[in-house]
């Protein structure tokens, strides 16, 4: 009896094989697996129900058991055939409902985190300060006394003249900061200043400004360079040329002017660069000893380096923005693409 | 900025010396290039001098510099043999020492000033934009662009008293320069005068009373030093800025002004003929002393953080003509040439070493500091409300912080109104930003609708930023407030996807929101009623956290919103809320398990009256058994079946027991528990 059952059970599957592969739609795929998978095998259990020895019975049960097994897999195979078509035409995704969104960033916060994230991994800890500011800490005690010609670089807005004033630069924190902290300092004071210009696509009489200060034994002009070379290198691309030259602060000494290759040409030079391959990114410095000593620091110890940049017109080449002013018109059609 | 003109330099450094060698060279030590410009056969250059290098402002100091980087010099201006003798000049000079440095003048006799200037001279000064007079004034302006010294003359025999006195202007005058122009003076203004009459806006511009004229036989040619910032105040106050006031300003090498004034004497014989007079004039009331200076080698390479040796400092400063002495072990003496009024103190000449050395030469070498991580509480706080508002949908924008002046009547707010301030700038660069603003409604309401005149409607928007009030206990007599503040109209989910209308923001969006960015740091805060006047009647209330006001929310008036440019275009309803960081503070929040048995929720539909708050609805519920976890209002709603002063309110009440499986038995109890107590204190009722 059971050879027979063995025998009939192959036949079948030769005969389930055949059908299969000759099968077309889906609907004649699940009328074989209604035959075989449900009907046939139904019948086959009732049958080793009535198989009383038990060798027998294992060894039925076996071939049942592989024969289901081996048509599922077979099914299986021919339905996600069908499937892998059927699904595509259930949703369309190229649909994007579009109703839950989130907001944009401004740009040039955007950009600034890009540059805090650097410093602060290098241990610079954020400090801030007022905006209306006093002339001491955003002129005298930075080593620019009144009627000094360095007074004509940046043009204050007051308001009372000639005490309060809008800073022209975050310096003036550096300078409260170190008031109130002995070295060593590590600080970036980011914020907004103000300088008289009217609007216009290149001007805005208020900009984005970082600066950096970091004052404590034996810190040198090389220390400089490379905070600054890592900072410049880390948010443009490690392949990002920098070269310093001499410039002018009143409250640096030496001062350096940071230039790197020009993120558009790279170096090679165009109409964003002046034709030079450069672009001017970075003022910085030797705390200048006349600066340390009036915040009561001792010069003999001490030394520490600055820097600071605009954020704007970085901001305005990294994201390829024409108009500077456009930061501050705020058209969230524009930030939606960053 | 300083133009020079190429064919001039190469007097200096040469013929054969490129344009681009020239470029590059100044560029290296520090001085960019701004531009050329070619003319005739010449070409005109532009260079950023900084306010510490007026030796720039000439051509002789660009040429120093740009032999000196191939360590070749300049021969120095020669030596006159002239002494000075005060006594003998033929006029008599009085000097406040305040207000000049050197004051030095020689005569000149029998000279023919109608002689046509030399050809190189007149072409030279066209080149650099300084139009021809005659010859004694071309060559005062020649010698100027040359050397750097700016030169004064004057017709000697115009000066009848014969007499100069250098001093402050004690009265009010007006006078008539040189080109032409009135000029009123102010006391403290310095002059050179004789007598009563004005010669001279000492180191500015000269008057035409003694102006050298092409008939001068005689004429006082003065090179002078001028006190930098009695210059700087005077040009200033007559906003006259002139070649030769630039240079003062700046200042003009006092040591070398006594040569240049006989180099230009000799200039003018040698073109108009005549003779120097032997007797001469010069004082000196601050003579530069300091010609030396100390540098430390030790203090020089820490500093720049280079291992440089005693020589290779001296051949760094001698090939920019520094010359050195060894003072003692690790220091210099260093003789500063007179032209470097920069070089002041030790730190200067490190400057000068490290330019000389070039800064590319300095390895960088990444410091090794230890100091802690400073928390700054603010700036964190904004990060939280900049990330929790972008992920609400919020737009992020920065504006201006000046406001128009007017915009605290526009707002109905007063003085002494919380909003107010007059912090009004005295420069501003128009009448539109001028008021430091104390509140952000007016810079993201113009926002808002600008973004709707270009199409982007339906928009929640924010800022982080400050608010500026007085406050006299401020040294400022300014107080600051970091502020956050987001606005918000029109359509938050548009219809479609399931949705059969468009759902527009509702006052409950802004509560709901203020509620997840409050819920955010864990912090509390209560609501309480106000009277902005720019806000819809009803609409605004304080945001009291601590007991302390730091915030209000509202929906605009429409009397406001009709003034506002654009916004015609927002048709819908605008909310507002603007809160003060400091207010806030982040709190620990504590995770606790709740219960191990299933939570049951159940929605009543109540029908109360609308001035029943309701929270105090949700409170009777909420303390009706200690199964009552949590009470969320899911709608508010009314329709024409409803009598005007009822509107019915959906509660969803969440039931959870620490204890055992709920069953409707037990809830039922608790449901009879708080209708009966609704309908008796508040006659609030299930809606059938």
């Amino acid at each position: 009896m059971s050879t027979n059952l063995e025998l009939e059970i192959k036949a079948k599957m030769t005969e389930f094989e055949g059908k299969l592969l000759s099968s077309k739609t889906l609907k004649e795929v699940l009328s074989l697996k209604d035959e075989y998978l449900k009907k046939y095998v139904k019948l086959l259990y009732s049958k080793l129900k009535d198989i009383k020895a038990a060798e027998e019975k294992k060894l039925f049960g076996k071939s049942v058991n592989d024969f289901k097994k081996h048509c599922e897999e077979k099914i299986d195979i021919a339905l996600n055939k069908f499937n892998s078509i059927e699904k595509k035409s259930e949703y369309d995704v190229t649909v994007f409902k579009n109703n839950i969104k989130l907001g944009c960033g401004h740009p040039l916060i955007k950009f600034y985190k890009k540059i805090e994230k650097v410093l602060m991994g290098m241990g610079f800890s954020v400090v801030q300060g007022p905006e209306i500011e006093l002339d001491k800490y955003n002129f005298e005690m930075l080593n620019i006394p009144s009627h000094h010609p360095a007074r004509d670089m940046q043009d204050t807005f007051y308001v009372s003249s000639p005490n309060v004033l809008l800073r022209s630069h975050t310096s003036s924190v550096q300078i409260r900061t170190m008031e109130k902290i002995s070295p060593p300092v590590q600080i970036i004071s980011p914020g907004t200043v103000y300088r008289v210009d009217d609007i216009d696509p290149q001007h805005t009489p208020m900009f984005y400004q970082i600066e950096g200060l970091m004052v404590a034994e034996k810190i040198s002009f090389s220390n400089l360079k490379a905070v600054l070379i890592r900072l410049l290198k880390e948010v443009f691309g490690e392949e990002t040329g920098v070269r310093f030259r001499p410039t002018y602060y009143p409250y640096t000494e030496p001062s350096a002017a940071i230039d790197m290759s020009c993120t558009q040409c790279g170096g090679k030079g165009c109409r964003t660069c002046g034709y030079s391959g450069w672009i001017t990114v970075l003022g910085s410095g030797m705390v200048h000893p006349n600066v340390l000593k009036v915040v009561g620091y001792d010069i003999e110890k001490y030394s520490g380096f600055a820097f600071g940049l605009g954020l704007n017109r970085l901001a305005l080449l990294y994201y390829g923005l024409d108009e500077i002013r456009k930061f501050y018109e705020n058209d969230i059609s524009l930030w939606k693409q960053i | 900025m300083f133009k020079f003109s190429l064919k001039w330099l190469r007097d200096y450094c040469g013929k054969d010396i490129s344009f681009d060698e020239i470029i590059k060279k100044l560029r290296i030590q520090g001085f960019e290039f701004q531009g050329s410009q070619e003319i005739n056969d010449d070409v005109l250059t532009a260079i950023e001098v900084k306010a510490n290098r007026p030796d720039m402002l000439s051509h002789i100091g660009i040429a120093r510099e740009i032999r000196a980087f191939d360590g070749l010099s300049i021969p120095s201006i020669t030596k006159t043999a002239i002494k000075p003798n005060n006594d003998l000049f033929p006029l008599k000079i009085k000097v406040n020492g305040d207000i000049c440095k050197r004051f030095s003048a020689v005569k000149l006799s029998g000279i023919d000033a109608s002689i046509k200037t030399p050809q190189y001279i007149s072409e030279r000064l066209e080149i650099m934009g300084i139009n021809s007079v005659n010859a004694v004034v071309d060559i005062c302006n020649y010698v100027m662009l040359d050397l750097g010294q700016p030169m004064h003359c004057y017709d000697f025999d115009k000066l009848i008293k014969k007499e100069l006195i250098i001093d402050k202007l004690k009265e009010n005058r007006t006078v008539i320069t040189f080109s032409g122009e009135e000029v009123k003076l102010n006391p403290g203004d310095i002059v050179i005068s004789e007598g009563d009459e004005i010669k001279c806006i000492a180191g500015i511009i000269g008057t035409d009373s003694a102006s050298v004229l092409t008939k001068t036989e005689n004429l006082i040619l003065e090179s002078a030093v001028f006190d930098e910032v009695s210059i700087r105040l005077t040009s200033r106050r007559l906003k006259i800025s002139t070649p030769s006031s630039f240079r003062f300003e700046r200042g003009v090498d006092s040591r070398a002004s006594f040569d240049i004034l006989f180099k230009c004497a000799e200039m003018i014989v040698d073109v108009c003929g005549g003779k120097i007079e032997e007797s001469a004039f010069d004082v000196y009331p601050s003579k530069e002393e300091n010609e030396f200076l100390n540098l430390n080698i030790k203090h020089n390479n820490s500093l720049l953080g280079v291992e440089l040796s005693e020589k290779q400092i001296i051949d760094c400063l001698e090939k920019y003509s520094f010359n050195c002495f060894k003072e003692s072990e690790d220091i210099l003496k260093v003789k500063i040439p007179s032209y470097r009024l920069d070089i002041k103190q030790e730190v200067d000449l490190i400057e000068e070493v490290a330019r000389i050395y070039g800064y590319d030469n300095i390895e960088p070498i990444m410091p090794t500091i230890k100091t802690q991580y400073n928390k700054n509480d603010i700036w964190e706080k904004s990060e939280t409300l900049r990330k929790t508002l972008i992920g609400l949908g919020f737009h992020e924008t920065i504006n201006y912080s000046f406001i128009p002046q007017d915009s605290m009547d526009l707002f109905k707010i007063n003085p002494g109104e919380s909003l107010y301030s007059d912090i009004i700038l005295q420069n501003p660069i128009a009448g539109a930003y001028s008021l430091m603003r104390p509140t952000m409604v007016y810079s993201l309401l113009n926002c808002l609708a600008y973004n709707y005149s270009i199409g982007n409607s339906n928009i929640g928007i924010f800022e982080l930023g400050k608010v500026y009030f007085r406050n006299s206990d401020f040294e400022t007599g300014c107080e600051e407030k970091d502020t956050c503040a987001f606005i918000m109209s029109g359509i938050r989910i548009p219809r479609g996807f399931g949705c059969d209308k468009d759902i527009k923001y509702t006052y409950y969006d802004m509560l709901n929101i203020l509620k997840v960015i409050f819920d955010e740091f864990g912090q509390e805060f209560e609501l309480k009623e106000n009277t902005i006047k720019f806000c819809k009647d009803g609409s605004s209330y304080d945001i009291i956290t601590n007991k302390n006001r730091i915030g209000f929310i509202g929906e605009i008036d429409t009397s406001v919103l009709k003034k506002i440019n654009n916004v015609k275009l927002i048709k819908d309803k605008v909310f507002y809320c603007e809160f003060y960081l400091k207010g806030i503070s982040e709190k620990i929040k504590k995770i606790k398990f709740e219960s191990k048995y299933p939570p049951i929720k159940r929605l009543y539909n109540l029908i109360q009256k609308k001035d029943i708050k309701s929270c105090k609805v949700v409170d009777i519920i909420k303390s009706s058994d200690e199964i009552v976890r949590d009470v969320t209002v899911r709608d508010i709603y009314s329709d024409k079946s409803f009598p005007e002063d009822e509107h019915a309110v959906l509660y969803e009440v969440n039931y959870c027991s620490k204890h055992f499986t709920l069953t409707s038995a037990k809830i039922e109890q608790i449901e009879d528990t708080f209708l009966k107590e609704l309908s008796d204190k508040y006659n609030v009722s299930l809606k059938c």
